[in-house]
C-alpha cells in the first residue's frame, strides 16, 4: 500500500534524471567510445581499437600524468588536512578575536582561481616576485628559489597555491566537526588523566573520522581533477614536469587536436579515480565512530 | 466630475502627444530622409545584398586593436547593408582554436572568422568547413605570395590580413655602451655581441620561457638560416620522408639555440618568467635583447623604467660564408564558413571590407597592426621599413610551424624547456619532434 502511494513520486525524479543522463552519463560513455577512434576534432574518424591506450602507455604520457597527479593529490590530501586540522584546533580554543581569525583564514576561498594564480605568479616570479624581494632584502636575491621554473618544484609549487586557497574551507569543516564533539566525553577524558596529545589522537581524532573522510575525499577529488592552477601557473611545464592527468587530457585534445587519444586518457583516468575513491571511502567508512 | 476632469486631461495629453509625435514624426522622417540621403550618399552602390535579413557571426582572436572588430566593423557593415547584422565574438588564442573547431564540428561554425594559414587551415579545408572565396575580386589586390598561404587545390579560402616577422628587439643604448655599432649578420658576429655585452656587465638576452610558446620566437629565427638556406624544401620533404627532424640541420638549430643558455647569454631563471614579465624586463632595460616579433610592437615600444632607443634585427644563425635567411610570415586571414544560406551576404560583406576606398576598408587599414599585404597599402613604421629594406635581398621563410601539423611545435617547446632545465639535450628535442610528427601528420 505504502509502495503504491510513493510510486508517483518517482515521476518527479525523471526531469533531473534525464538531465543527468544527457549531460553527464552520456558524455562519459561517449568518451569511452571516442577513446577507440582516431578523431582529430574535425571531420570523420576511424575505429582504431586499443591503439590510443597502447600509445599512452608507450609514450609515457599516462605514466607521467599519473605520477604527477599522485604527487599532487598526496600533497593536497596530507599537507592540506594536517594544516587544516591544526588551524581548526587553534580556532576551536577560546581565543580573542576568534571571529576575525576565522574570516581571515577563509578569505582566500573567496577569490577566483585566475585571481589567485595571478597573485601567486608574482609571488614566485624571479626578479619581480615576493620571494625574490625577501631574499634580495638580505642581499641574497641570486639565491632565491625559482620554484615554478624548476622541474623538481613546479608541481608542488602549484599544489601549495591550491592548498592556500582551499585550506579555509577544509578548516571550517574540521572546526564544525570539533565543535560537535560532546563535552562530556572530553571532560571524562580529562578526568581520566589524558594528556593533550592523548586526548587529541585517542579521543578527538577517532570521533571526527567522518569529518576527516569528508575532507580526505574532497582533497582526493580536487587532486585528481587538478588542472586550473597547473594550467595558469606553469602550463604543465617546465617540459611535462607539472602536467597532471586533466592537463594532459586538455593538451592532447585542445593543443594537439588528438581527441581520440585524449578521450582514451580521460576514460582511463575516470576508471582509476573511481576505483581509488571507492577504496578510500570504504577504508574511512570502516573507521568512523558514532558520536 | 472628477472622472470627467481626468478623462479631459487624458484626452488633451493624447492629442498633445499625437501632435508632438506627428511633429517629431515629420521631423524624424525629415531627419531620416536627410539621414537616409546622407546614408545613401555614404553607401556604395557597388556593394549590395538583396537577400532576407540575416545575422552573421564573426569571430576573432583577442589582441591588437579590438575596437575595430567590436565596434566599427558591425556598425559600418550595418550602415552599408541594413539587412545584415554582425554579431561579434572574441576569444584568446587557446580557447579560440578549440571553440571554432567545436562549432564547426557541431554544425554551428562562424560565418566569418580569423584563422591561421597553411597547415593550420588545412584540416578545416579538408573537412569542407570553409567557403571558397576565389570569386572575390578584391583578393586580387593582395600580394600573391600571401594569398598563396590561404590557397588549397587552387581555391582561395581567405583574405590575408598582412604579414609579420619574428625578430630580435635590442636596446641600442646598451649596445653602444658595450661598444657594438653594427647589427650582427652572422652567428659569429652575434655571439661576439653577446660576449661584449656580458663583459660590459649587461645581461644580453631575456626570455619568458615559462610560457613555452616564446621558445619558438628564438628557435625559428635560428632555424631559418640553419635549415632553409641549404634546403628550402625541407618541410615538403618531411611529408615524403626525405627529411626528418632528426637531421643534422635541426640538431644544429637546437644546439645553437641551446648554446645561448649554456654560455650564460640568456638571463638566469627564465623558466620562472612569463612572457609579460620578460617583456617588462626588456623595456625596463634589464637585458639588451629579447626574441619576439613585429606583433610585439605596442608592448615593446611602451615606456619602462629606462628610456632607450629600440632596434630590431634578424637573429643570424648562418656561418660567415653562408646566406642568411630571415623570417617573414603571413599573419592570420579572414575566412568564411561554408554556410550556403549566408554565402551571398558573407561575400557582399567581404567585398565591401576589402575593396580599397570603402569606409570599412579605411577603418580596417588604420587599425591593422600587421605589415600590409594589400598592394596599395604601405607601413608607416620607420623601424619596420628599415628592417625589411635591410633584408630585402635575402630569402625569407615563414614561421616554421606553419608547415607542421598541430602538436609538433608544442612538443618542441616542452622538450626545450627540459633542455633549459638541464634534463635533456638537443637530440632529445629533435627525436621527440619526429615522433610527434609521425604520430599526428
Amino acid at each position: 500500500m505504502k509502495q503504491k502511494l510513493n510510486r508517483p513520486l518517482y515521476f518527479f525524479i525523471i526531469p533531473a534524471l534525464v538531465l543527468y543522463v544527457v549531460f553527464w552519463v552520456a558524455p562519459v560513455l561517449m568518451s569511452f567510445y571516442y577513446g577507440f577512434t582516431d578523431w582529430s576534432g574535425v571531420g570523420d574518424y576511424n575505429f582504431v581499437g586499443l591503439d590510443n591506450f597502447k600509445f599512452l602507455l608507450q609514450d609515457g604520457t599516462l605514466f607521467n600524468a599519473l605520477k604527477n597527479t599522485g604527487i599532487y593529490t598526496g600533497f593536497t590530501v596530507v599537507f592540506g588536512n594536517v594544516l587544516a586540522l591544526f588551524l581548526a584546533s587553534i580556532l576551536n580554543k577560546k581565543l580573542k578575536m576568534k571571529g576575525v581569525f576565522r574570516t581571515v583564514f577563509y578569505i582566500p576561498a573567496l577569490f577566483s582561481t585566475v585571481v589567485v594564480a595571478f597573485i601567486w605568479s608574482y609571488v614566485y616570479a624571479p626578479y619581480y616576485g615576493m620571494i625574490y624581494s625577501i631574499f634580495d632584502l638580505f642581499g641574497a636575491g641570486d639565491a632565491a628559489p625559482n620554484l615554478l621554473g624548476s622541474t623538481s618544484t613546479a608541481l608542488i609549487a602549484c599544489a601549495v597555491v591550491e592548498q592556500w586557497k582551499n585550506c579555509g574551507t577544509m578548516t571550517l569543516i574540521y572546526l564544525a566537526g570539533l565543535q560537535n564533539l560532546p563535552d562530556e566525553v572530553l571532560e571524562s577524558a580529562k578526568i581520566d588523566g589524558c594528556k593533550w596529545y592523548q586526548e587529541f589522537f585517542k579521543v578527538k581524532l577517532p570521533m571526527i573520522a567522518n569529518t576527516i573522510s569528508v575532507n580526505v575525499m574532497l582533497g582526493l577529488i580536487n587532486g585528481f581533477k587538478s588542472f586550473d592552477y597547473v594550467f595558469t601557473l606553469t602550463g604543465g611545464g617546465p617540459g611535462d614536469s607539472s602536467s597532471t592527468l586533466m592537463h594532459s587530457v586538455y593538451k592532447l585534445a585542445f593543443v594537439e587536436y588528438q581527441y581520440g587519444t585524449a578521450e582514451a586518457l580521460a576514460a582511463a583516468a575516470f576508471v582509476l579515480i573511481l576505483v581509488i575513491s571507492c577504496i578510500v571511502l570504504f577504508f574511512f567508512k570502516k573507521r568512523e565512530v558514532e558520536v | 466630475m472628477k472622472r470627467k476632469i481626468v478623462s479631459g486631461i487624458l484626452a488633451c495629453s493624447m492629442i498633445g502627444t499625437m501632435i508632438l509625435t506627428g511633429c517629431s514624426g515629420s521631423d524624424s522622417t525629415g531627419g531620416s530622409a536627410a539621414g537616409g540621403s546622407d546614408k545613401n550618399a555614404e553607401t556604395d552602390s557597388r556593394f549590395t545584398y538583396d537577400g532576407d535579413d540575416v545575422t552573421l557571426n564573426f569571430m576573432y582572436i583577442t589582441g591588437g586593436d579590438n575596437e575595430f572588430y567590436s565596434d566599427q566593423l558591425p556598425e559600418l557593415i550595418n550602415e552599408q547593408f541594413p539587412n545584415i547584422t554582425v554579431e561579434v565574438e572574441e576569444m584568446p588564442t587557446d580557447n579560440y582554436k578549440s571553440t571554432v573547431q567545436m562549432k564547426f564540428a557541431s554544425g554551428e561554425g562562424p560565418d566569418i572568422f580569423e584563422w591561421w594559414p597553411d597547415k593550420q587551415a588545412e584540416p578545416l579545408v579538408d573537412a569542407g568547413y570553409l567557403l571558397d572565396l576565389s570569386d572575390l575580386e578584391c583578393i586580387g589586390d593582395f600580394r600573391e605570395d600571401m594569398v598563396d598561404s590561404f590557397t588549397f587545390d587552387g581555391k582561395k579560402y581567405a583574405v590575408p590580413l598582412g604579414s609579420s616577422f619574428l625578430t630580435t628587439w635590442y636596446n641600442k643604448d646598451l649596445f653602444e655602451q658595450a661598444g657594438i655599432t653594427d647589427v650582427p649578420m652572422n652567428w659569429d658576429e652575434f655571439t661576439e655581441c653577446c660576449e661584449k655585452l656580458k663583459d660590459a656587465g649587461i645581461t644580453p638576452i631575456v626570455m619568458g620561457d615559462q610560457d613555452a610558446a616564446v621558445i619558438q620566437f628564438g628557435m625559428y629565427q635560428v632555424g631559418a638560416s640553419c635549415i632553409y638556406s641549404k634546403n628550402p624544401d625541407f618541410d615538403d620533404q618531411l611529408y615524403t620522408g626525405e627529411t626528418k627532424f632528426t637531421d643534422d640541420c635541426w640538431v644544429e638549430t637546437v644546439e645553437k639555440y641551446k648554446s645561448l643558455y649554456d654560455n650564460g647569454y640568456v638571463m638566469e631563471n627564465t623558466l620562472g618568467l612569463s612572457q609579460d614579465q620578460s617583456r617588462q624586463a626588456f623595456i625596463d632595460g634589464r637585458a639588451a635583447m629579447i626574441f619576439d616579433g613585429s606583433f610585439g610592437w605596442e608592448v615593446l615600444n611602451s615606456e619602462g623604467a629606462e628610456q632607450f632607443e629600440r632596434g630590431i634585427f634578424m637573429l643570424p644563425a648562418n656561418d660567415k660564408d653562408e646566406e642568411l635567411v630571415y623570417n617573414l610570415t603571413p599573419a592570420e586571414g579572414i575566412f568564411a564558413g561554408a554556410n550556403e544560406d549566408h554565402a551571398d551576404a558573407v561575400k557582399a560583406v567581404l567585398s565591401y571590407w576589402f575593396t580599397e576606398g570603402t569606409p570599412l576598408f579605411e577603418a580596417w587599414a588604420e587599425s591593422n597592426d600587421n605589415i600590409p599585404a594589400h598592394k596599395n597599402l604601405t607601413d608607416d613604421r620607420e623601424m619596420i621599413n628599415e628592417y625589411l629594406e635591410r633584408y630585402q635581398d635575402y630569402d625569407s621563410i615563414y614561421n616554421l610551424n606553419n608547415a607542421w601539423p598541430n602538436g609538433v611545435s608544442d612538443e618542441m617547446t616542452a622538450r626545450f624547456q627540459e633542455v633549459i632545465a638541464g634534463d635533456a639535450d638537443a637530440q632529445d628535442v629533435t627525436d621527440a619532434m619526429q615522433t610527434k610528427f609521425e604520430q599526428v601528420k
